[in-house]
């Protein structure tokens, strides 16, 4: 799929949990383009709720954030900067 | 979508295999790879034609192979065993706790090849091997859209997030029909052109609906309201009203989406205010089921109309005037009847 992509470390405690996935979902919900977050060799749609928490990623683990559309500029910075933030929390 | 290969050891620490199998080779011999999801008997190979036999499919010895072998003359059994062990298979099987004689356990150790064995009669250890295999060799592929099972029709509905697919597979449930997965669906080809969905343990009975959250069906509606895995027949692609966009208006031709590799049926249905999804997807459900049962609605009519067009013969007896006047008229009949 063409489109870009960027790697990301889920750094808060509990990990990629039901409220963050949420939060992401929000987040990625409001571009337009395709948002799809990545883990080894699994791959979900990031506007899901039921498939971010199908991905399980724990803290620690490494995602590929990928974006493809009009706004992906905008969606990859946005979301990034939403998991680099812990999604709020600590 | 992936194809994958599957080693012994992996076969082995599978639960329904681990409590039945057991392995007798070098645990070396365990790192071989299996290529096929289902495993082979000798049969017509202990005559020594081993020409259809696959190099990368687990063999099984059963009774009455195990019975043929023990009945063979040493030297007779030796040039079998060679030919056998010589296609390099990855692993054997004996079944109903069956000993491997000790000239073919010597062979098959002598070419790293696994030996396993198991107290299960043939036909037992068959299916137990080949669900493994198949669950981890076979084309697989996981798709966004919500598989529900409508009529006994396996019908994947997929479309842009937003669009509404959960909320018409909500009311699909309500009205009976049941629930395979919601928004992340694992698809896996099972046997040529079958492709068979389901949930990932983690979201299975579970759906999301915008404004309610996240709801559990079976409890909601109960056991009737969901299954485990379905054959995928029909993808629904819900789609924005787009007055420029031209949709399927004949029926005639079917568009074929590959999904894990197998072609399936694919309409795209556009959605609007005051149309009711639900009742469309029923009907595109009963219409799978008639032309299953050999009617095809558009082509008859389309047929019916090519036979409309077709010029009349100019000379005609009363018999045919007849037939043809009581064609004219058919759908005004029936209303009155």
């Amino acid at each position: 799929m063409p489109g870009i992509q960027k790697e990301f470390v889920i750094t808060n405690k509990l990990g990629l949990h039901a409220r963050a996935s949420a939060t992401l979902v929000r987040v990625a919900t409001q571009f337009r383009c395709e948002v799809t977050l990545s883990k080894g060799d699994q791959s979900v749609n990031a506007k899901s709720i039921l498939g971010m928490l199908t991905l399980a990623a724990a803290k620690g683990s490494t995602v590929v954030l990928g974006c493809a559309g009009e706004d992906q500029e905008g969606a990859l910075l946005a979301i990034g900067k939403c998991i680099e933030d812990k999604f709020g929390e600590e | 979508m992936r194809l994958r290969r599957m080693t012994v050891s992996e076969v082995l620490a599978a639960p329904s295999i681990a409590e039945a199998f057991w392995s007798r080779g070098d645990s070396s011999t365990q790192d071989r790879c299996i290529g096929q999801p289902t495993v082979q008997r000798l049969g017509v190979a202990l005559t020594g034609y081993v020409e259809h036999l696959d190099s990368d499919r687990v063999q099984m010895v059963g009774r009455s192979e195990h019975g043929y072998l023990c009945t063979l003359a040493p030297a007779a059994l030796a040039t079998l065993i060679e030919r056998l062990v010589a296609v390099n298979f990855p692993a054997w099987v004996f079944t109903c706790g069956l000993e491997p004689p000790p000239e073919l356990a010597a062979g098959i150790a002598r070419h790293q090849q696994a030996l396993l064995t198991t107290r299960l009669e043939s036909p037992a250890a068959t299916d137990r091997l080949n669900e493994v295999l198949t669950e981890h060799l076979t084309v697989s592929e996981t798709v966004h859209g919500v598989l529900v099972d409508v009529y006994g029709v396996g019908m994947l509905l997929t479309g842009k997030s937003g669009i509404g697919k959960s909320e018409v597979a909500l009311e699909l449930i309500s009205h009976g029909h049941r629930l395979v997965s919601d928004d992340v669906l694992h698809l896996q080809q099972v046997r040529p052109g079958v492709v068979v969905g389901h949930s990932p343990d983690l979201t299975r009975h579970h759906m999301e609906i915008r404004g309610l959250g996240i709801i559990n069906i079976r409890d909601l509606f109960g056991a009737a309201a969901v299954r485990e895995r379905k054959r995928v027949e029909q993808v629904i692609e819900l789609l924005e009203w787009d007055p420029g966009e031209a949709y399927d208006r004949l029926g005639l031709d079917t568009q074929y989406l590959t999904l894990a590799g197998v072609p399936v049926a694919h309409a795209r249905l556009p959605v609007r205010p005051g149309r009711s999804m639900r009742l469309v997807i029923e009907v595109a459900a009963r219409n799978r089921l008639l032309q299953a049962q050999g009617t095809h609605s558009a082509r008859a009519f389309a047929d019916r109309l090519d036979g409309r067009l077709r010029p009349v013969p100019t000379r005609t007896d009363s018999g045919a005037e007849a037939s043809v006047a009581g064609e004219t008229s058919p759908s005004r009949r029936s209303d009155v009847e």
